[in-house]
């Protein structure tokens, strides 16, 4: 082998090693963040501090800010004993991670969003929130080494958001902050929009590629195509990655109706179909459905319009050209001008690779079901929109019509079976079908 | 979970750095012996690599399985959601016991819902799954994770649910193929939309389906369950991240 050729593999190797590393190291950040919100659960607050490097700060809504480990631990420690006390409730819900790794894989960024359930003192809530999250990598041990948790909003159970929002505790007095709070803000029905720690992952500048000495062309040495046919595997790994990170920003973006923003995921050629609205074609169209549609931009008072991206399984081309989504969005929408709604909405979406660059292809997006807060879907419904439910109209007809809950849709699956590699059956015919019918007709007529 | 850095970047250098001194000095007739030597220090480089890399597949693996196996609930495909597990293969559900293998899994959950395939006019089943903790061996070859389920579940016109639990699950990889091996679903509660979950009575969130009753189960439950209003923590199989320490508050 020749001097070029090996230094040519060892710099190639050396460059997927720290490739991989750095995707461990998103598994390794996702496992820390949601073992934190795991232990908060449940009142462990000396296992969740235990989380933090030792001159970690946290700061949560307007508590201002607790410097250290055992500081952070006596914070976490105000919401009541070890192992919360009976009848306690304190369920985070923690996803749609945008993870940052740094180049050196040293530190890394990440925006996450929480949703919570709590039960104190016989009365139930709700809340929702966003991380701005900064870790370490400690000796090879990821560590928080800064958490920022921005409250949206936190309401009473049986009234819901709008109606019933319970405003942010001040600092505490027992247990006064190290620094008072970083940013000053309300939460609903106040409008705050949390600084991203990430540019706009279409638009925004790219990661830098590595410049590294060229290999031989396939077949002509077979250490360099095992280096190349590694390189790809880790490429899928990054692939996948990339498309989470457009369809979590996607949800983000929808949140606080950065429509200019939700837009540039798309490019010209790219399509858009929500609920039974019917195809809007291109990125300008996409900017309409939304601006047009939705209201103006940017987050607005008393209004909150969540559409957290949950769930996905993303599946990318062998050739890395393009890839799928099968996703969920659960949706918290309302305002004290329109009605106020649980949504849960499929997702079977494509993404494409445009000049090294992965972008939305066709957002594709049948509901499930929506339901007013105050009824529940056992009560209230809300049916599937259509073309002319409201403006702008669509360029095209929908491609598939469907009813949404309490009717059954089954959205075809882009995935075969991960164990049997065989296609789901068509659905079966008789579902969605008759329960007994004869009593909604009754009743509805 | 300690992760590597690029320690073993240094050490493949200093394997080869000699061979390349080496080579350069040495006569021809003697090259080839040394090349083959840098060869095979960059095919077990490759090696190495390889086996971290089916460590990140793993962790794909195993999210793909579960949300996958969350999406077939959804919709009533329990053939589709049987086949996520391996042949012996388990699922408990709340206090409904152990049920083992595919067809005697497939059938539960066929029971559970009704009886037929797909869902009924007004049954929703959203089986929301969300938050993988993740833990693949070091070998590739087995994980566990634990995962968060948000249920919104109900009948049109009749009753509608929120169900909150929390999953610890097993996986394995059989002929480079990942199923699940074990699906533990702790529910805390499950609470009418109505009156939410602050106004449950102590064991009115969680009781035995009628399924578990009709079609029995292989075993009882394993644990002795204490759902909300109780506090009770599933067990964590994974260590701390960070202190590598068990996580206490166990049961």
């Amino acid at each position: 082998m020749s001097e070029h050729l090996l230094d040519a593999l060892e710099a190639h190797l050396d460059s997927i090693e720290l490739r991989i590393a750095r995707q461990a190291s998103h598994e390794a950040i996702e496992r820390l963040q949601r073992s934190y919100c795991y232990f908060i659960d449940k009142g462990l607050w000396t296992a969740a501090s235990d989380l933090f490097a030792d001159d970690a700060t946290g700061e949560w809504g307007q508590s201002g800010v607790y410097r250290g480990k055992e500081r952070i631990r006596s914070y976490l420690a105000l919401r009541g004993p070890e192992g919360l006390g009976q009848g306690e409730l304190n369920t985070h819900i923690t996803c749609q991670a945008i993870i940052t790794v740094a180049d050196d894989n040293m530190s890394a960024k990440a925006r996450w969003r929480s949703d919570n359930m709590h039960c104190t003192d016989g009365t139930g809530s709700w809340s929702e929130g966003t991380y701005e999250n900064i870790y370490v990598n400690d000796g090879g041990v990821w560590k928080i080494a800064s958490m920022h948790y921005y409250v949206t909003l936190i309401c009473d159970y049986d009234k819901g958001w709008i109606a019933g929002d319970i405003p942010m505790d001040p600092p505490s007095e027992t247990l006064p902050p190290d620094a008072p709070p970083t940013e000053v803000y309300e939460s609903l029905p106040g409008a705050y929009l949390p600084a991203y720690h990430y540019p706009n992952p279409v638009t925004g500048e790219q990661p830098k590629k590595p410049d590294l000495p060229e290999l031989p062309e396939s077949g002509e040495d077979t250490l360099a195509d095992a280096v190349a046919a590694l390189s790809t595997r880790v490429e899928r790994l990054e692939d996948q990655r990339a498309c989470e990170k457009l369809q979590r920003s996607y949800g983000f973006y929808v949140d606080k109706a950065m429509w200019n923003d939700v837009s540039d995921l798309f490019v010209d050629d790219s399509t858009l179909e929500i609920g039974g609205r019917g195809v809007f074609l291109g990125k300008k169209r996409v900017l309409e459905y939304m601006g047009i549609g939705l209201g103006p931009t940017g987050p607005q008072r008393e209004q909150v319009i969540n559409h957290q991206q949950f769930q996905g399984i993303v599946t990318v081309a062998e050739d890395g050209k393009t890839a799928r989504g099968r996703w969920r969005a659960f949706v918290i929408g309302g305002s004290s001008w329109a009605p106020v709604n649980w949504g849960d909405c499929l997702y079977e979406n494509h993404y494409k690779k445009v000049d090294g660059v992965w972008v939305m292809d066709k957002l594709h997006a049948p509901f499930t079901m929506y339901t007013l807060y105050t009824d529940g879907w056992h009560k209230a419904t809300t049916p599937n929109t259509r073309p002319e439910s409201f403006p702008p109209p669509p360029d095209l007809a929908p491609t598939v019509v469907y009813l949404t809950y309490p009717n059954y849709y089954c959205e075809p699956f882009h995935y075969p079976n991960p164990v049997t590699g065989k296609e789901a059956p068509p659905p079966n015919p008789a579902a969605g079908g008759v329960a007994n019918m004869a009593d909604f007709a009754s009743e509805e007529s | 979970m300690r992760h590597s850095t690029l320690a073993s970047t240094g050490l493949l250098r200093a394997a080869l750095a000699p061979i390349k001194i080496a080579a350069l000095a040495a006569p021809a007739f003697l090259l080839a012996p040394q090349a083959a030597h840098a060869q095979s220090a960059i095919d077990q480089e490759i090696d190495a690599l390889t086996t971290r890399v089916e460590v990140l597949e793993g962790n794909r693996a195993v999210k793909k399985l579960q949300r996958a196996f969350g999406f077939y609930v959804d919709r009533g495909l329990w053939g589709e959601a049987a086949d996520l597990f391996a042949d012996n293969g388990t699922i408990e559900i709340g206090l409904d016991g152990v049920y083992v293998g595919k067809d005697r899994i497939e059938e539960y959950l066929r029971r559970l819902h009704g009886g037929q395939e797909g869902l009924i006019y007004g049954q929703l089943n959203e089986w929301v799954t969300l938050q993988p903790a993740i833990s693949v061996a070091a070998d590739g070859r087995s994980a566990t994770a634990r995962w968060r389920d948000n249920g919104m579940l109900g009948q049109y016109k009749e009753h509608a649910e929120w169900r909150d639990g929390i999953y610890e699950n097993t996986y394995v990889k059989e002929d480079g193929i990942w199923k699940i091996q074990s699906l533990h679903l702790y529910v805390n509660f499950l609470a009418p939309f109505e009156e939410g979950w602050a106004r449950l009575e102590p064991g009115e969130g969680l009781k035995p389906s009628e399924t578990s009753k009709s079609f029995p189960p292989d075993r009882g439950p394993s644990v002795n369950y204490k759902p909300f209003p109780d506090v009770q923590i599933p067990p964590f199989q994974a260590p701390n991240p960070v202190t590598g320490q068990p996580v206490k508050g166990a049961m």
